[in-house]
C-alpha cells in the first residue's frame, strides 16, 4: 500500500473533536443499525477522535470475511466514486451519442429502404409459427394467422421463384411478455409469474416508441397469453403482386417489425445473476430475475423487480423484525433476534423457518450477519460473534467462534 | 431540542396500534412494568434522539427499530426488579466475561474489569441517597449486548487512560521509557499553502474513508480488523485506502500548483518532515483527552434514509 506523507498524517490526528457519542450510538453504529445521517456524524467524529475509535474497535466482535449483500454499501459507493470520474462521465456522453447515431442512421436507412416499395404497393408475406405451446393460442391469433396465410397464398406464384430473405424474430413474444408481466410487476408478488418456465422468465419489454408495426398487431397478441414465444418470418416482396390498401399498410408494418428486429442480437436464455437492463430495437429489456433487497427500517425485508425504483415489502412471518439479509439469486436468508432464520429458495414467495444445530446446541442469539458466497456456503453470525456456518444450504450446520 | 417535550400520551396518538405491539414485544409484564411506563421511557428515548418535528412515520419507524425487550430488561434492573437481575445475569453474566477477556487478554484482568462494570450497571454511587444505575441509560438503540460491550471498552479506556497519567516516572524508566528528548532546534512554521491545501484536501475526503484512513495510519489497525469495524469487506478496505490515499496526494498537488507552486515544488513540499510542522496543540490535547465518561445528552438528526 503506498505510504500517506507524513505531513498529511500528522493532519489527519488534528482537527476539533466534537461531543463523544453515547455507548447506544456507538452500539448502534457498530450494528450498522442507523441512520445515513447519523452514520455519517459518527464517522466523522470516528475521524478525529483516537478514544472512541478505540471503544469501538475493542468492543466490535470479529467478522466473516463475507458479507452479505446488504452490508455492501462501501462497494457501491467505491464504484459510484470510480463513474464519477470526469473522465468517464464524457466517455460515456460519447459513447451515448454514438449509439443514438447509429440507430438514427439505421432506421432512416430502413425507411428509404421501405419507401419505393410502398409506391409500387408491394406486398410482405408475413408467416407466423408458434414455436411454444401452439395449441393454446387463442382463436383471435389462429385468424391472425389465417389472414397471414391467406395472404401467402395469393403472393406465393410470384414470391416462390424468389430468393426469400427470412428474418426471425422474438418481437411479438417480447411484447406479449412485456404486457404480461408489467401487470405481474404491478399487482404486487402474488402477481409474479413464479410457476413460469424459462421462457417467460426471460424478461419484460416496455416499448418506448410504439412503431405502426406494434400498433398493428398489439390488440391480437394481447388477446393470446398461452402464446409465450413465437416466431414471425418475412419474405422479400413482389412488385409485381397487387393487394388491398389495407394489407398493404399491415404488412408494411410487419416488415418494417421484422426489420428492426433483424438488428436485434439473437436470443438467448438469461442466468438469473443478469440483471443488467438493455435496450434492443427501441424497446426496454428490463430483466427481472434476482430482484435487490433490502431491509427496510422497520426491519422488514423489501424487494425491487427494477433496480431499486420500487419496492415491495415482503413478510415472512408477522412482527418479526430482521436485522441480516442475505440474497443470492432465488435464495433469500433473512435474520433477526432469538435466532429468527429463513431461508426462501423462490426469490421471497415461501419461507422456512431454520432452526440451525450443532454440537447439541441451538442458534438462540441475535442473528446480526448472514453471508452467503453461493446458494450452498454461507455463515450466520451472531450478537456474540458466534459463526454458523453451512455447506449445504442449511441442511447442517457447523459453529466457530470469530 | 424542544423545550417542550413529548408526552406519552402524545406518543400513544402517534404510535397508534404499533405502541400496543411495542409492549406486547417487550415482555414488560413479566417485571411489573406496565405499558403506560414503557411509553414514557420510549418517549424519553424519543426526545432524546428524534427532531420535535420528526414525522409521525419517522417516530414510528424509529421505535420499531428500539430493542424494546432488552431496554424493558435494563429499566427493570435499573429499578431493582429481582427477577430481571436474575434473567440479566443468567443471559449476559457469561457473555461480559467473554467481552472482558477479548479486551484484556487475560483471565485477572477480564474478571476485575467484568466486576468492576457490574458495580456500575447496579449502581453502587448514589446520588442524594439515590441509587444510580448504569442499566438506567441504555436507550435500546443496539442491543443490550453490543451496549454492554461498548460500556466495558470504555470503561477499559477510561482506567488505562487515567492509569497512564498516573504512572511515576520511576515505574515509566523500568517499563524502558526514557524522558523524551528535547529539539534541538526549533520548529519552522508551516509552509501557509501547503498547510491550507492538506487542510482543504483531508477535508473533501468522505468521513468513512477518513475514518478508514485514521485507523490504519494512526491506530496502525489491520485491514481486517478495520473491515469488522466499519462492516465492510477487507479487500473494500484495501482498494478504498489505496485509492483514497493517491487521491488525497493528487489533490494536494492540484491544491497547490493552484496556488501558485509548481508541481515538483509540491511534491517536494508535501515530503516536509513531519517534526518541521507546527504542532496544533490544542488539536492534540483534545486528541490526546479522555473520553470524558462520554455523556450522554446529545441531539441526533434522523430521516435521511437507512444504512
Amino acid at each position: 500500500m503506498e505510504q500517506l506523507p507524513k505531513i498529511v498524517r500528522s493532519r489527519l490526528q488534528g482537527g476539533a473533536v466534537s461531543e463523544h457519542p453515547d455507548p447506544d450510538t456507538l452500539t448502534a453504529f457498530a450494528e450498522r443499525s442507523l441512520m445515513a445521517a447519523e452514520r455519517n456524524e459518527v464517522l466523522a467524529h470516528l475521524s478525529t477522535c483516537s478514544a472512541c475509535r478505540e471503544v469501538l474497535s475493542l468492543s466490535a466482535p470479529e467478522m466473516p470475511t463475507n458479507l452479505p449483500q446488504s452490508y455492501a454499501v462501501a462497494e457501491a459507493k467505491a464504484k459510484t466514486a470510480w463513474l464519477g470520474w470526469p473522465v468517464l462521465h464524457w466517455g460515456a456522453v460519447a459513447a451515448s451519442l454514438v449509439v443514438v447515431g447509429a440507430a438514427v442512421l439505421v432506421y432512416e436507412t430502413e425507411r428509404r429502404s421501405i419507401a419505393p416499395s410502398e409506391a409500387r404497393q408491394s406486398d410482405a408475406v408475413v408467416e407466423h409459427t408458434l414455436s411454444a405451446q401452439p395449441e393454446q393460442a387463442s382463436p383471435a391469433y389462429v385468424q391472425q394467422r389465417g389472414e397471414a396465410k391467406e395472404q401467402a397464398q395469393a403472393l406465393s406464384p410470384s414470391t416462390a421463384q424468389r430468393k426469400s430473405a427470412k428474418t426471425s424474430s422474438r418481437t411479438r413474444a417480447r411484447e406479449q411478455n412485456a404486457q404480461s408481466s408489467v401487470g405481474a410487476l404491478s399487482g404486487g408478488r402474488d402477481a409474479m409469474p413464479s410457476t413460469a418456465g424459462p421462457a417467460t422468465l426471460d424478461a419484460v419489454i416496455v416499448q418506448t416508441q410504439p412503431s405502426p408495426a406494434s400498433t398493428a398487431t398489439d390488440n391480437k397478441v394481447s388477446q393470446a397469453p398461452a402464446a409465450s414465444a413465437e416466431t414471425v418470418e418475412v419474405t422479400g416482396a413482389t412488385p409485381q403482386v397487387t393487394a388491398s390498401p389495407s394489407t398493404v399498410k399491415g404488412s408494411i408494418a410487419e416488415r418494417r417489425a421484422g426489420m428492426m428486429a433483424k438488428a436485434a442480437p439473437p436470443f438467448v436464455p438469461r442466468s438469473p445473476a443478469e440483471t443488467a437492463a438493455s435496450t434492443v430495437g427501441g424497446a426496454k429489456l428490463v430483466d427481472f430475475h434476482a430482484p435487490q433487497w433490502r431491509l427496510s427500517d422497520s426491519g422488514i425485508p423489501q424487494r425491487s423487480f427494477d433496480s431499486g425504483k420500487t419496492w415491495d415489502e415482503v413478510r415472512v412471518e408477522n412482527g418479526t423484525s430482521f436485522r441480516a439479509l442475505s440474497a443470492q439469486g432465488a435464495d433469500v436468508w433473512v435474520g433477526g433476534a432469538k435466532g429468527a432464520l429463513y431461508h426462501s429458495a423462490d426469490l421471497g414467495l415461501h419461507w422456512i423457518r431454520v432452526i440451525p444445530v450443532a454440537n447439541s446446541s441451538t442458534l438462540n442469539e441475535d442473528v446480526v450477519r448472514i453471508a452467503f458466497s453461493d446458494p450452498s456456503h454461507g455463515t450466520v453470525t451472531t450478537s456474540s460473534g458466534t459463526a454458523w456456518v453451512t455447506s449445504d444450504a442449511g441442511k447442517s450446520w457447523q459453529t466457530g467462534q470469530n | 431540542m424542544s423545550s417542550q417535550p413529548h408526552s406519552s400520551s402524545r406518543l400513544l396518538a402517534r404510535l397508534g396500534p404499533l405502541a400496543r405491539e411495542l409492549y406486547a414485544n417487550s415482555g414488560g409484564e413479566k417485571y411489573s412494568i406496565s405499558e403506560v411506563e414503557l411509553l414514557e421511557i420510549i418517549e424519553k428515548v424519543t426526545r432524546k434522539y428524534l427532531r420535535e418535528d420528526a414525522s409521525d412515520a419517522e417516530v414510528g419507524s424509529f421505535c420499531r427499530s428500539l430493542h424494546v425487550e432488552e431496554l424493558v430488561l435494563a429499566r427493570a434492573c435499573a429499578a431493582g426488579n429481582e427477577r430481571a437481575w436474575r434473567d440479566f445475569m443468567l443471559r449476559y453474566r457469561e457473555k461480559l466475561h467473554e467481552a472482558a477477556l477479548r479486551i484484556t487478554r487475560d483471565d485477572a484482568g477480564a474478571r476485575e474489569l467484568a466486576g468492576s462494570l457490574y458495580a456500575d450497571l447496579y449502581g453502587t454511587s448514589s446520588r442524594d441517597g439515590i441509587r444510580v444505575a448504569k442499566l438506567a441509560y441504555y436507550h435500546g438503540r443496539g442491543s443490550l449486548e453490543g451496549w454492554l460491550r461498548t460500556v466495558l471498552a470504555q470503561h477499559h479506556v477510561n482506567q488505562y487512560r487515567r492509569g497512564r497519567n498516573t504512572v511515576s516516572l520511576e515505574e515509566q524508566t523500568e517499563a524502558g521509557k526514557q524522558f523524551a528528548a528535547v529539539d534541538s532546534e526549533p520548529e519552522r512554521a508551516i509552509e501557509p499553502r501547503l498547510n491550507d491545501a492538506i487542510t482543504e484536501a483531508i477535508r473533501a475526503v468522505q468521513a468513512e474513508d477518513r475514518c478508514m484512513l485514521s485507523y490504519y495510519f494512526l491506530d496502525n489497525l489491520t485491514l481486517a480488523r478495520i473491515a469488522s469495524v466499519l462492516g465492510v469487506h477487507e479487500s473494500t478496505v484495501s482498494r478504498r485506502l489505496e485509492k483514497v490515499v493517491k487521491t488525497l496526494r493528487k489533490d494536494i498537488v492540484f491544491r497547490l500548483t493552484r496556488k501558485g507552486m509548481s508541481r515538483r515544488q509540491a511534491e517536494e513540499a508535501l515530503e516536509t518532515d513531519v517534526r518541521e510542522i507546527t504542532a496544533d496543540l490544542r488539536a492534540e490535547l483534545a486528541q490526546d483527552s479522555p473520553p470524558a465518561a462520554f455523556p450522554n445528552k446529545r441531539v441526533i438528526r434522523a430521516g435521511e434514509g437507512q444504512e
